[in-house]
């Protein structure tokens, strides 16, 4: 496959957004119709524009032995064939889960492998959909009483305590109660080590009513609860999970579709397929083992020969590279979540002025930028993922200033007077640091950006300073002991949730020190609006004055996820797509997954 | 004999307070924290500082330096480590098991370094200014040139982009486990870092066999009409081995040091990965005790190295 073949198709990928629309309009908007008794289970054989906005009638797995299939998507191959009952999945990743506690964990641990959320989103549409929580309904007209109807027959892993009992509402309620952080002064942690607990923002109390109910009360409505929930890192875990503790993770028991039998920090985890997994007919294969490789060079070695399963990640030359002597391998690529950005620190003297940093989100040329790294198949992007059923999509994007191609001598002209406007001719006075996050593309992104600000105003300042590692840059981004900095978000599973974090006053992400009580209140008044059409019109006036009033920093693409599988991996196309988390869910997932033979 | 290693065994208690303390005090200069890294989102803003408090608090971050210092100390000489601040295992049990991979690479690397630099070194002294000579001293310092994980890289990715097959398997076995593909796993890397090592090895053993050659002694061997190999082999190779001896036995402990990039290339769950690890998560126990681990095996090897010159040299003896 030629490298010309391959990136091809990402150049018409955004034509499917006319599907997303159709479908997030009537599920992943949140309405309220679409909330009450709405739920699917998670097959993704459905086509996206056919979102069930009611019933919860689950869609019956399929069958040993019968490939699933997802919908077709440009940039992600089907492979077709009888799937291969056994084998090993072989994961190279860089590092060990070093922490077992899912709701205090930072990000991967071994629950993403050996258990289950209780919603799901949809890979593609990001409507909410059942899993572990098979159907779910508002119990008042407010909002605020929320009722969660557990799966029957989902079994936990048969280790001790659990011993093989099913999952219940009490085990659901310990998980949301948990999440929270309620348990925090019981446990004697600190309730902000509860990671996710903003997920669940404004839930009071979470009660089993009886084996499979869960009635959930809020302090008001909450239209990013059911979003919140399905956050890729709230995997649930078993009741009575604590006094078991969190030290040896081979005691850990989910209701995934594999089990932990061997963990070796530094070196590699062992799982077998839990043969009571809850939906029928998988995991197709039998163990999945993830091998600690921290070296790059040696994860495209171990990938060319066959000893893992896919590689993660790769850049042109890579790509390039791995054709050349494995012309077979399937290429996927699709939009990630991780949206990169250059933050200034609103406090700093200079960028405090909106039209300092309106006239830089209007200088930048993001063709060159982005292009120069990732090669085409980055996404546009200007205030929030175009994912979001409420967000500008990429046509969208491309038409505003600055991220027009075709205005773009008219907006850098535009920028020059903004700058003049504000007392920095030419860039005159304009001095400030970029401290980029430690990786090749946070770094490339800041010198591209210094590099082109400097050729337009010769007299503007830049200076780029790396941090010694990702723990300083983590320090001086906690503190905001930063002027400008370079690096990526993960988009959260709701654009009001996703705004508080970055952009609200009390945001647990405004590391640029943001503030503006408009944005507040138009992020407040969103997170409590059920009704879509109401949700965007706020987001709609958000993203104007985002644009034309605020600029609190330039948002620069959404990342290109790619993945390179063997050959004869079949399934890994039900579960690619924007919202499917696949950095985090590679294991996550592998239930599906299944050898055929070539 | 014995007095001389109770001397030594006690002269080395000030030095190991003294790396006790820099390595207490020089983690905790280390831009960057574990509380950052732990908290993340919730690290930012006013709920964040507390958060930051209460998790400096629990992790024992909130002691004074002299306290963590003593802490450490006492911890230490009841053999106590301390706890991974990430996991809370125990950083003894954690080094213990990665140490055996380590010692097997240093251990093979040196087998192999004295297997081929010995000859070279000595082939290279008694031809001198030949043509072989020019060529082994060429390569010598190619070897001594080209940093091991450029080699290692090269060794580990050429063979995939040109054949599309690796040399290298990735799946760690212990000896243990596995004594046959336990060798296949260390082979690789310990022949990586022989190769700097047997070059450096190899040029000094040159310049001592060209020294030991001119001795008197050397004459007077010859002269009894011993073979020219019995001269070098039982009158030369001994006495030009002891600084050998030496520069291997340092370079022993640098190659537990220095084994980080070699165990990341080649996927070798040892102890310079656990270094490595420890420092990026900013897990201060576990960089304390790997670091106090080399430190110790840094100075028991020099132990062992002087305690062999009286092997090699008789006229070397502990007072």
């Amino acid at each position: 496959m030629s490298e010309a073949n391959y990136w091809t198709p990402r150049q018409r990928r955004w034509g499917r957004r006319a599907v997303l629309r159709g479908a997030v309009a009537a599920g992943a908007g949140l309405g309220f119709a679409a909330l009450v008794g709405c739920g699917d289970d998670d097959d993704a054989a459905d086509e996206p524009g056919d979102t069930p906005t009611n019933g919860g009638a689950a869609t019956d797995s399929p069958a040993a032995g019968q490939a699933p299939t997802g919908p077709a998507q440009e940039g992600v191959p089907r492979l077709e064939g009888e799937p291969t009952i056994g084998g090993s999945w072989v994961v190279g990743l860089t590092s060990t889960y070093q922490q077992h506690d899912m709701h205090t964990a930072l990000a991967g641990t071994v629950w993403h492998v050996i258990s289950e959320r209780a919603l799901e989103l949809d890979e593609w549409t990001g409507e909410v959909r059942g899993n572990i929580v098979e159907n779910w309904e508002l119990a008042n007209e407010e909002g605020t009483e929320l009722v969660l109807n557990v799966r029957p027959g989902v079994p936990i892993q048969d280790k001790p305590p659990w011993n093989g009992r099913d999952f219940n509402a009490e085990d659901l309620a310990f998980n949301l109660e948990r999440i929270a952080g309620f348990t925090a002064e019981d446990e004697g942690i600190p309730r902000t080590s509860f990671q996710r607990r903003s997920t669940l923002e404004g839930m009071t109390n979470a009660e089993a009513v009886d084996e499979r109910t869960v009635r959930v009360t809020m302090d008001r409505p909450a239209g990013a609860f059911f979003n919140g929930l399905a956050e890729i890192r709230n995997q649930l875990m078993p009741q009575g999970v604590v006094d078991v503790g969190f030290d040896d993770p081979t005691k850990l028991a989910g209701v995934g579709a594999f089990e932990i039998t061997e963990f070796r920090p530094g070196e590699r985890e062992e799982y077998r397929r839990h043969p009571n997994y809850y939906r029928q007919g998988e995991p197709y294969f039998d163990n999945l083992t993830r091998l600690v490789l921290p070296d790059r060079a040696s994860i495209l070695a171990a990938f060319i020969d066959g000893q893992i399963s896919y590689f993660g990640g790769p850049v042109p030359h890579e790509s390039q590279s791995i054709q050349a002597v494995k012309p077979d391998a399937l290429f996927y690529e699709w939009p990630n979540t991780n949206w990169d950005h250059i933050r200034p620190n609103t406090m700093h003297e200079v960028l405090s002025d909106f039209r300092v940093r309106k006239a830089m989100q209007l200088a930048v040329d993001y063709v060159e930028l982005n292009d120069g790294y990732w090669g085409p198949g980055w996404t546009w992007n200007a205030v929030a993922h175009p994912a979001y059923p409420e967000s500008w999509d990429e046509d969208k994007v491309q038409t505003l200033p600055g991220y027009n191609p075709d205005t773009k001598e008219q907006d850098r002209a535009e920028a020059g007077k903004l700058l003049d406007a504000a007392g920095y001719p030419n860039g005159a006075g304009v001095r400030f640091e970029i401290m980029p996050q430690i990786s090749s593309s946070y770094e490339d992104n800041a010198l591209r950006f210094q590099d082109q600000l400097s050729q337009l105003w010769p007299d503007i300042e830049i200076t780029i300073n790396r941090p010694s590692d990702s723990a300083a840059f983590a320090t001086r981004q906690a503190d905001r002991d930063f002027e400008m900095i370079s690096y990526t978000i993960t988009t959260l599973p709701d654009i009001f949730l996703e705004w508080h974090s970055q952009y609200h006053r009390d945001g647990s992400r405004n590391y640029g020190s943001f503030e503006n009580a408009d944005a507040d209140a138009l992020i407040e008044r969103g997170l409590v609006t059920f009704d879509a059409d109401a949700r965007q019109e706020i987001a709609e006036e958000f993203q104007t004055k985002f644009m034309e009033e605020w600029q609190p920093m330039v948002v620069l693409n959404i990342q290109p996820e790619r993945y390179v599988l063997q050959p004869n991996i079949g399934g890994f196309d039900t579960t690619a797509g924007p919202w499917g988390f696949t950095g985090y869910r590679l294991t996550n997932k592998a239930g599906r997954w299944f050898e055929v033979a070539t | 004999m014995t007095r001389y290693l109770a001397r030594r065994v006690v002269g080395m208690i000030p030095t190991l307070l003294v790396l006790l303390f820099m390595v207490v005090v020089m983690v905790r200069l280390v831009p960057g924290s574990i509380v950052d890294i732990i908290l993340e989102e919730t690290a930012s803003g006013a709920e964040g500082e507390a958060a930051r408090a209460a998790l400096e608090e629990r992790l024992g971050l909130d002691r004074p330096l002299p306290v963590s210092y003593v802490n450490y100390v006492t911890g230490v000489l009841r053999g106590d480590l301390g706890q991974s601040l990430w996991d809370q295992s125990p950083v003894t049990e954690q080094v213990l098991r990665r140490l055996p991979p380590t010692l097997s690479i240093a251990a093979v690397a040196i087998v192999m370094a004295i297997v081929l630099s010995v000859p070279i070194g000595v082939l290279s002294a008694v031809r001198r200014d030949t043509w072989l000579d020019y060529l082994l001293r060429s390569v010598a310092i190619a070897g001594i040139s080209v940093p091991s994980f450029v080699i290692g890289t090269a060794f580990v990715i050429f063979p995939a982009l040109w054949f599309g097959l690796s040399l290298v398997q990735f799946r760690y076995v212990s000896f243990v486990e596995d004594p046959v593909a336990n060798l296949k796993i260390i082979i690789p890397p310990a022949a990586v870092l022989a190769i700097g090592l047997t070059a450096s090895v190899a040029r000094l053993m040159r310049t001592m066999m060209l020294e030991v050659l001119t001795q008197d002694y050397m004459r007077t061997a010859r002269a009894k009409g011993l073979t020219g190999s019995t001269v070098i082999m039982r009158h030369g190779l001994k006495n030009a081995m002891i600084p050998v001896i030496t520069l291997l036995g340092l370079q022993f402990a640098f190659l537990i040091g220095g084994s980080v990039i070699t165990e990341s290339i080649f996927a070798i769950p040892g102890l310079g990965r656990l270094l490595i690890d420890a420092l990026r998560q900013r897990d201060y126990p576990i960089i304390q005790g790997v670091v106090l681990t080399i430190g110790v095996m840094v100075m028991l090897t020099n132990l062992l190295i002087d305690m062999s010159y009286a092997y090699l040299d008789p006229r070397v003896r502990f007072a």
